[in-house]
């Protein structure tokens, strides 16, 4: 089974590779990108919730679905407001407008 | 000691790489698909939303079976340890390979659930298309009301004249629901869609405007119907506000437009022109 772990890990990088690749997507839809700070803050969050302990596959997942969704609303937000860019002044209005999130993924709300 | 040949290596790198990618595109598609579920699978109905739920279904599939896959080829590098010798002579091992019966199988089924989740997701789309055209979306030169997060039920009563009842005030959203150019006097042409939707505290959305000069700080659009000859679009930034009062009457529509700047202190009256227009329409 000590194989295995490494194989988990790479398919855990892939799906996150998927979700960030779904966030900017989304974005786009919405006529928007991301600041660089915003985006490395996103990604940091997503990162966070990868590597929490104590988390299961379900939990994991519920959370990047929940960021993703965050990223939809916060591009609707800057959309909204005339911005081409999310800022990471958006993303944190948003994250604390949905919260609560999950706690082990950001800071507390 | 027998060691597998870098070309072999390069193989499974090459394979690992290209399941990987697949499982990034797969998990892509699904969070992108499951995030936009509110407006287009709510919007169709139940047999169609079958057809959603089976494309996620294979989707999910080829994720599951691309991590299969990825664990076989692990496998594979290490299947023949039962067939070294006490003394460590790994000679007896088998050469690994990435068309072993498991791992071919597996990645066949990831490429095929993925192919067929790909297809239903699209058969999906267009179906839904075809029956209810696009989602709402703003338009280059169109200021479009944004689509709810759900039905907001409340805020629509909240929002609708005293008297009238929800039903009567559904009626009256979707007798005048549409596209509309808004002609101004010095020439400024808006083209607004009012949609059926409610959104937030009132009957409003927010939008950008694109349009010609208005002031552009914190947009908000909203509309109301009045009556079954009258309803007002309204729209409020932080230095100014306009409301355009509209009638519909025998020969189209009329508009009274009035503009108040916050930064003049101004109130401004003009009629404006209003046009009800395809909403597939291109800015003329």
């Amino acid at each position: 089974m000590g194989v295995q772990i490494p194989v988990v890990r790479r398919l855990q990088s892939s799906m996150m590779d998927g979700f960030r690749f779904a966030c900017i997507a989304i974005a786009s839809t919405e006529g928007v990108t991301f600041s660089t700070s915003a985006i490395a803050e996103l990604f940091d969050m997503m990162d966070r919730a990868e590597l929490s302990e104590n988390v299961s596959a379900d939990e994991l997942l519920d959370a990047q679905l929940a960021l993703v969704r965050l990223v939809h609303e916060a591009a609707i937000t800057a959309q909204s407001e005339g911005e081409l860019y999310i800022s990471p002044s958006i993303l944190r209005d948003v994250r604390r407008k949905l919260c609560p999130l999950p706690p082990w993924i950001q800071p507390p709300c | 000691m027998t060691s597998v040949s870098e070309r072999r290596i390069k193989a499974f790198e090459y394979a690992a790489e290209s399941i990987k990618q697949l499982i990034a595109i797969a998990t892509g598609l699904i969070a992108f698909t499951v995030t936009f579920s509110k407006d287009f699978v709510s919007a169709v109905g139940g047999p169609l939303k079958w057809v959603a739920a089976i494309g996620w279904l294979f989707l999910l599939g080829s994720v599951c079976f691309g991590l299969l896959a990825l664990q076989a080829l692990a496998g594979q590098m290490d299947q023949t340890a039962e067939n070294a010798t006490p003394d460590g002579d790994e000679t007896a091992w088998a050469a690994p390979s990435i068309w072993s019966s498991a791992v071919g199988l597996l990645w066949k089924l990831q490429q095929g659930s993925f192919a067929l989740g790909l297809l239903t997701t699209i058969i999906f789309g267009g179906i839904s298309i075809a029956k209810h055209g696009f989602a709402p979306v703003e338009k280059a030169g169109l200021v479009s009301f944004t689509p709810p997060a759900d039905t907001q039920a409340a805020s629509v009563v909240a929002s609708r004249p005293p008297g009238t009842t929800a039903q009567a005030h559904d009626s009256l959203v979707g007798r005048f629901a549409g596209c509309y150019r808004f002609t101004l006097v010095g020439g400024s042409v808006y083209r607004i869609e009012l949609l059926r939707s409610a959104m937030g505290a009132a009957r409003e959305a927010r939008a950008m405007v694109k349009g010609p000069p208005i002031p552009t700080a914190g947009n908000r659009w909203r509309w109301v119907p009045i009556d079954a000859r009258h309803f007002v679009v309204s729209w409020g930034g932080i230095d100014g506000a306009m409301e355009l009062a509209v009638e519909r009457g025998g020969r189209g529509y009329l508009a009274m437009t009035t503009f108040w700047s916050s930064n003049q202190g101004t109130t401004d009256h003009s009629a404006a022109r209003v046009e009800k227009i395809d909403c597939r329409s291109r800015p003329s």
